[in-house]
């Protein structure tokens, strides 16, 4: 049961995973190893950097993230950060995300109850 | 400081991307910095310096795929691009089969009906062929390279730039000295000389050819098998490549997924022809063998 459950939120967290980055950066410009700490922090799950950086290309090749290099310290930096795209991507899949709970919870929070007054 | 781990494998990272130097310098410096950074974090946790840089460099996976992964997405113009030229892209490559079948002398024979087809359309239109640059690559699976082919000389053409990757482990599990197997089987045949031979971290041996040595190969390929049919010849070379491995080793190389053979833009379109015969070969096996 423990690795099902596992399983179950390593592939919610990857379904997620855009929208997750996308609200990162919504407080501001990030770069690639604070995401990484910032994805960890907020939702318990490990995102290899292997597979993040793929992704954060994949966002700015979209058009919904935006890339700068900071170049005044000895070690050059490439920060991210929300384009107008991204912005209003996130305000459409966080509706979307919203509505899909709200309705998992209209019928998975009776199917709950219903089971306990059973047992 | 740099961790000469970490300039190993952005080497071989950069050796696989299909990107311009600017855009592989950046990769590179971006994922430099997170390594670094990693190996701050894990030093100051009390890890042992060794294990922090394996740590940090095992997050990243393995270099080709990640260097493939990364592709993906700066290609996306590209892809654009290519889908806009297409017509012009198919016109080119008929072009160049009609070159081949003219160049491949042990194929002349039994050329099929395709091919012929494809050698009527007008060689004009090769100049609208976007091509990548020459140190651009695409990852593809060997194992799919044993399909069958039905149009030879348009496929093998598409070879250009080819690149054989072997893993060490593999070669070790087999008993096979890296080095015999491959540097010297090339040199010893005296018909290809790599232009590199890398070694990176993850013990993966890079092997990359010219167009000009690929045709050698091909040629020797062809006379080896004295066939039209691209797979065979496929074979043929890659056992020159992979030397002393003998043909039971070989095939179970290639049943684990220990070969890769990379290509450019042109070799990810053959493959994916490749591909396609391939299933359609497994879906169909009584007709395949029937054939």
């Amino acid at each position: 049961m423990p690795d099902s459950t596992e399983k179950s939120q390593r592939d919610l967290f990857r379904g997620s995973l855009d929208l997750m980055v996308l609200s990162v950066l919504a407080d501001g410009k990030q770069y690639g190893y604070a995401i990484q700490k910032q994805l960890h922090l907020h939702s318990g799950q490990k995102v290899q950097a292997g597979s993040l950086y793929p992704l954060l290309h994949r966002l700015e090749a979209d058009g919904l993230i935006r890339a700068t290099w900071d170049k005044s310290s000895a070690r050059e930096r490439k920060w991210y950060e929300l384009t107008p795209a991204g912005e209003k991507k996130l305000r459409k899949s966080a509706a979307d995300w919203q509505a899909y709970i709200a309705r998992l919870q209209g019928l998975v929070l009776p199917a709950v109850r219903r089971v306990a007054s059973q047992s | 400081m740099p961790e000469d781990e970490f300039e190993i494998y952005l080497t071989l990272l950069a050796k696989t991307l299909r990107l311009s130097d600017a855009q592989r310098d950046a990769i590179a410096a971006e994922l430099r910095d997170h390594m670094e950074a990693r190996l701050r974090e894990l030093t100051l946790q009390g890890v042992e310096r060794e294990d922090a840089i394996e740590t940090a460099l095992a997050e990243f996976g393995d270099a080709s795929a990640l260097a493939n992964d990364l592709r993906g997405a700066a290609s996306k113009t590209t892809t654009r691009r290519i889908v806009k030229t297409s017509i012009g892209t198919l016109a080119a490559c008929c072009a160049i089969a009609l070159l081949f079948t003219y160049t491949l002398p042990s194929q002349r024979a039994g050329i099929p009906q395709n091919a012929s087809t494809l050698a009527q359309t007008p060689a004009s239109d090769t100049d609208t062929a976007p091509r990548m640059g020459p140190d651009e690559y695409i990852v593809v699976d060997l194992r799919r390279l044993a399909a069958p082919a039905t149009s030879p000389r348009y496929d093998l053409e598409k070879l250009a730039r080819l690149q054989i990757e072997h893993k060490a482990s593999a070669l070790r599990l087999d008993s096979v000295n890296r080095e015999l197997a491959i540097k010297e089987a090339l040199r010893r045949e005296g018909r290809v000389s790599p232009l590199e031979v890398g070694e990176f971290e993850n013990e993966s041996v890079l092997l990359q050819f010219t167009i000009q040595e690929l045709e050698a190969l091909i040629a020797y390929g062809s006379e080896q098998v004295d066939s039209s049919d691209a797979a065979d010849v496929l074979r043929a070379i890659e056992r020159v490549a992979l030397g002393r491995f003998d043909p039971r080793r070989y095939e179970l190389a290639q049943l684990r997924g220990d070969l890769i053979i990379r290509g450019d833009e042109e070799v990810f379109e053959a493959v994916s022809a490749f591909v396609k015969a391939y299933a359609a070969h497994l879906e169909a096996p009584d007709k395949a063998e029937n054939e």
